[in-house]
């Protein structure tokens, strides 16, 4: 690899402890994300492409345990393996370094807080410190300018406390009180214009008023951009979008697809983009890593895999897409059982070129030319 | 549609609720002879020896809905629900009596509906720990304890043992005080503990206090435990939602989640069951009432049943059967006012 | 179709719910309340059924009905344990020992036939209201509401009140009493499960293909809406006896002398203060007869509870 990557994911071991047995979700998953680059990861329901992405915010619920492998992020010039940070740690990157939006934007808002609400404590989490200093800053402008200061004294000495521990027990307990807590008012008129901006930038008309609004008041489409909102209100260098247009109606998907690739460029993201979708992956993403059974099958940027198939699976996806004038063509089989998995390549009963060696061995992740791997025995001595 | 309209709505449906449990009552002393029926009318016990005049001037001969209105008439505009076997009219009767309910109510409710929210929160946030595990055995007690077998062990414990919690609203002492002919104390209230703050009479405050421990102690243990099931498994549903898994990655820490997030989602329907406490009330209250001789309505209505003595019985159905409506309606809402989901239509 | 085919047709039917039963009796297994609960009851069962030969009738009963408890004496005063009284005597010399183990019968007795009384009225009122809707069903729903209108203890005692001046045994009164107040609960759920089941696909199919009412509710429907109402029925057995011995306790049930738990209970309310010597004198007099009601409640609760958990679809397969 010729830059680092922001993201590499290695050997990712995942498994699932339940009642019917061991299901092993996820084997020695392995691949990288470079900056500004939006990665595709597709594959069939069950797959593990969601459980991926959970594993990188080491999100994964119980009975999931990751067994192995590691998650790298890069920040601020070091490589951190996120899998072996403390939870505390963790708590700083989730939303702030790397954010995630979900399927069903209806349930990934909590019914009972308002938009504003839940936008807020994303921003209130990781952003305080920066909005004390923005308090104080104007403050400090106002008063050499001559005018009155924006901030009693009080005020001031609070927010300065703030900045450098915003969860002290004095400040906690100072905000509960009522005279002494306009400092409190303060950030949260703050935090509401963030909030409003956030709204605007996701192109929500009126968003003065749909920040008061409850889950259930919005339709599918603007739940989904308060959710990217809530999202990237904290400017997260990887979204990780699982689904995200999957159960919207088609004209909003398209929306959102749009928006989301213009935020891209205003914000700057990396972006992993899970689907089940070959057409949105053709539209949004640089990069392709195909799932299967668990596995990354196959990793290359998008024309190459589009192009250049290399591993049985892709192909035979790729010739699954409908097209006018072709007869409909489907895999034969289902996908295996993860709970005993099969011996050797995951795909070998489906796979029209299966060899004995597939049934036997589990193949390698196979460097087929300068960034495109694949997981085949196939291509044990390089390209065929 | 709005809370106003839900409000109303809830309200007109409770009307013929009512309506019905009334009638309900009304059929049910049908079933009586003639003779025992008219006794729900008499208001004197001389009036005992004019039976037939009584019969005829309520309209016990005629058919069943002039008899319905001539009995509703004598409980909503005459107040008369008829006399007890101590020739004293029930209305009055249960009137005396309702204070001693209404405080060992007053002081059990809220208790019960903190304790049983607050341990099936911690129930369902730690699930299958000890904590969990020490509650879900607490509820499961005090869903198969007899409440009357209960009330007794604890008296002859705590009362004959220990002599700390008598039974009774008040001691003896403390009735000398009250009943004494120049006495400074007054009646306004008529509840002993909230009288004795405004008497001043702080010592009178402490052994009401006292007198109120086990009854209090007994409903809540018991009734509790329904709640807590019920918070506990909606604490667990609430877990399981994404707008969690979406909180988590937003960085919240566990117990940020839990306290913010799964706590109020969770809260909503343990609100409707604290509200069909109430009723389990009624019946705790009666039974403990009897055990720890509290002389409300409930010990009332049951030593009253014991003897087979119907008057005061009916007008206790009758009073509990409002009381039980009136609550539920509270109960909806307050439940629509908390979810936003109905409040905002 | 030859008795034989019929018969061959018949276990390929149940086979799907053979298996789901032996699943369920697994996890009842696995279920360390389940088995603590099963326990339990069994010991009652066993209890019950031994009886006659724990506590034989013969020598002390009166008016030839073994639920009758026997009397040594007339003395009031209750008698501590001995040789002869295992658990003591009560008020009136009435032998403990015989009034548990006997109770243990009359327990079974009422909470049986009460909760058989209340699931046959509420299945029927709530199948009919659930399956043919309309009128039918506001009119049946408008009457379980009103019933339920009130809170159960109080409209039972003013049932009881109402029957025994007719001639009807009080235990009996009790029971239809219990029964009337009960069955309500039970077509409520019935009515729900039924109106989930009815817009179920398979309900429609089999209407379309010409299905006759009583056909797809007894083929179809029930048995896929009856699983939750048989659940919550368990777990109410424990909870009429509790009612039931709370309504003998407050004088309304069994008469005095007669074998049950809540009517032992009653008589010893003079009793619970002791004596100035000794405030624990009399214990046996209601520790005894509340430990039987309070273990038997216990069995039959902690087994519905685990039964529910069992078969919470959301759980059932983790």
């Amino acid at each position: 690899m010729a830059e680092k990557p922001l993201v590499y994911v290695k050997d990712l071991d995942l498994r699932f402890y339940t009642y019917d047995g061991v299901v092993e979700a996820l084997d020695k998953v392995t691949l990288y994300i470079k900056d500004g680059e939006t990665i595709g990861v597709v594959g069939e329901t069950g797959c593990g492409k969601s459980v991926t992405g959970l594993s990188e915010l080491v999100l994964v619920p119980p009975p999931g345990r990751i067994e192995g492998g590691k998650v790298i992020l890069r920040k601020d010039e070091k490589w951190l393996n996120l899998l072996r940070q403390r939870e505390a740690y963790m708590r700083t990157v989730r939303g702030n370094d790397i954010s995630m939006i979900f399927q069903d934007p209806k349930s990934a808002l909590n019914p009972v807080y308002t938009v504003k609400q839940q936008i807020s404590e994303a921003i209130l989490h990781h952003r305080v410190r920066e909005l004390c200093q923005k308090l104080l800053e104007e403050d400090r402008e106002a008063v050499e300018s001559g005018k009155k200061g924006t901030l009693s004294h009080r005020e001031k000495k609070t927010l300065e406390k703030m900045l450098k521990n915003p969860k002290a027990l004095s400040i906690r307990f100072r905000s509960k009180i009522p005279f002494l807590n306009s400092f409190k008012r303060k950030i949260k008129d703050e935090v509401t214009k963030e909030v409003v901006k956030m709204l605007k930038d996701m192109r929500i008309p009126d968003p003065e008023r749909v920040a008061e609004m409850y889950p259930h008041e919005l339709s599918g489409g603007m739940a989904q951009r308060a959710v990217i909102a809530m999202a990237l209100s904290c400017n997260p260098k990887l979204l990780i979008a699982d689904e995200p247009t999957t159960n919207l109606d088609v004209t909003v998907q398209l929306q959102i697809l749009t928006l989301i690739k213009d935020l891209k460029k205003e914000y700057g993201m990396t972006i992993q983009y899970i689907t089940h979708d070959m057409g949105v992956v053709a539209e949004m993403c640089d990069r392709v890593a195909v799932m299967y059974a668990g596995n990354v099958v196959e990793l290359a940027d998008v024309n190459e895999i589009f192009k250049n198939p290399l591993h049985p699976y892709t192909k035979a996806l790729l010739e699954c897409i409908p097209r006018p004038g072709c007869e409909f063509k489907s895999i034969e089989g289902t996908v295996p059982s993860l709970i005993s998995p099969p011996l050797g390549c995951r795909f070998n009963d489906r796979c029209p070129y299966a060899m004995e060696l597939c049934t036997k061995e589990k193949p390698v992740l196979i460097r087929a030319s300068e960034r495109h791997y694949v997981l085949c025995h196939l291509f044990r001595g390089g390209v065929k | 549609m709005g809370l106003r309209t839900y409000v109303i709505r809830r309200l007109l449906l409770s009307i013929p609720v009512l309506f019905g449990a009334v009638l309900l009552i009304f059929a049910v002393v049908q079933f009586l002879p003639i003779g025992l029926r008219a006794t729900l009318f008499i208001q004197d016990p001389r009036q005992v020896r004019f039976i037939d005049q009584i019969i005829a001037e309520h309209g016990l001969d005629q058919p069943v809905y002039v008899q319905f209105y001539y009995w509703l008439r004598a409980v909503l505009v005459e107040q008369n629900l008829g006399l007890d076997r101590n020739a004293e009219p029930v209305f009055n009767a249960m009137m005396a009596r309702l204070p001693a309910t209404v405080e060992i109510v007053m002081f059990a409710s809220p208790l019960i509906v903190l304790v049983g929210l607050y341990l099936g929160v911690l129930s369902g946030a730690n699930k299958d720990k000890l904590v969990d595990h020490g509650s879900r055995i607490l509820a499961i007690m005090g869903t198969s304890l007899p409440s009357f077998w209960f009330g007794i062990v604890l008296l002859s414990i705590f009362y004959a043992g220990l002599g700390w919690f008598p039974p009774s609203r008040w001691g003896q002492e403390v009735n000398k005080f009250i009943t004494a002919p120049n006495t400074t104390w007054t009646w306004y209230t008529r509840l002993i503990t909230i009288d004795s703050l405004i008497n001043g009479e702080y010592w009178i405050f402490v052994d009401g206090i006292r007198h109120l421990v086990l009854p209090v102690t007994i409903l809540t243990l018991l009734n509790s435990a329904v709640i807590v099931r019920v918070t506990r498994s909606s604490m667990l549903e609430s877990l399981g939602k994404d707008y969690i898994t979406a909180a988590k990655a937003k960085g919240l820490s566990k117990r940020e989640v839990v306290n913010r997030h799964a706590r109020r989602n969770a809260l909503i329907p343990a609100i409707t069951i604290s509200g069909l406490m109430i009723a389990s009330l009624f019946t705790g209250v009666t039974i403990t009432e009897t055990v720890f001789n509290m002389g409300g309505i409930g010990q009332y209505a049951a030593e009253s049943a014991r003897v087979l003595d119907i008057p005061p019985v009916i007008g206790y159905t009758l009073l509990s059967a409002v009381a039980f409506v009136l609550s539920n309606l509270v109960v909806d809402i307050l439940y629509a006012y908390v979810d936003p989901r109905i409040r905002l239509g | 179709m030859s008795i034989r085919a019929r018969f061959q047709r018949f276990r390929t039917e149940m086979q799907p719910r053979m298996k789901e039963l032996r699943f369920t009796l697994k996890l009842v297994r696995k279920s360390p309340l389940s088995m603590i609960g099963s326990g339990v009851i069994l010991f009652f069962v066993i209890l019950g059924a031994l009886a006659p030969v724990l506590a034989p009738p013969g020598d002390m009963s009166q008016a030839g009905d073994p639920f009758m408890m026997p009397k040594d004496g007339i003395k009031l005063i209750p008698q501590p344990p001995s040789p002869k009284h295992p658990f003591g005597t009560m008020e009136g010399q009435y032998d403990i020992y015989y009034g548990c183990i006997w109770g243990t019968l009359t327990a079974f007795r009422i909470g049986l036939s009460v909760i058989g009384g209340s699931l046959i009225i509420g299945l029927v009122i709530g199948i009919l209201a659930g399956y043919y809707g309309g009128w039918i069903d506001e009119l049946l729903m408008r009457f379980t509401d009103i019933i339920l209108a009130f809170p159960g203890l109080i409209l039972a005692m003013a049932l009881v009140v109402v029957l025994v001046p007719l001639g009807i045994e009080r235990l009996d009164a009790v029971m239809l009493a219990m029964v009337l107040v009960g069955w309500p609960g039970y077509s409520r759920l019935i009515r729900g499960e039924i109106l989930r089941v009815k817009n179920e696909d398979y309900v429609e199919a089999a209407k379309s293909v010409g299905c006759s009412d009583l056909r797809i509710i007894s083929r179809h429907v029930l048995p896929n809406s009856v699983y939750s109402v048989l659940i919550v029925s368990t777990l109410d057995i424990g909870t009429m006896v509790l009612f039931a011995a709370a309504l003998s306790f407050l004088g309304l049930g069994a008469k005095p002398g007669y074998s049950d738990w809540g009517q032992i209970i009653s008589l010893s309310r003079n009793w619970i203060y002791g004596s100035p010597q000794n405030p624990y004198q009399y214990w046996y007099t209601f520790i005894i007869p509340g430990l039987f009601i309070s273990f038997f409640v216990l069995g039959w609760n902690l087994l519905g509870d685990a039964l529910r958990d069992i078969f919470d679809p959301t759980l059932r397969r983790k």
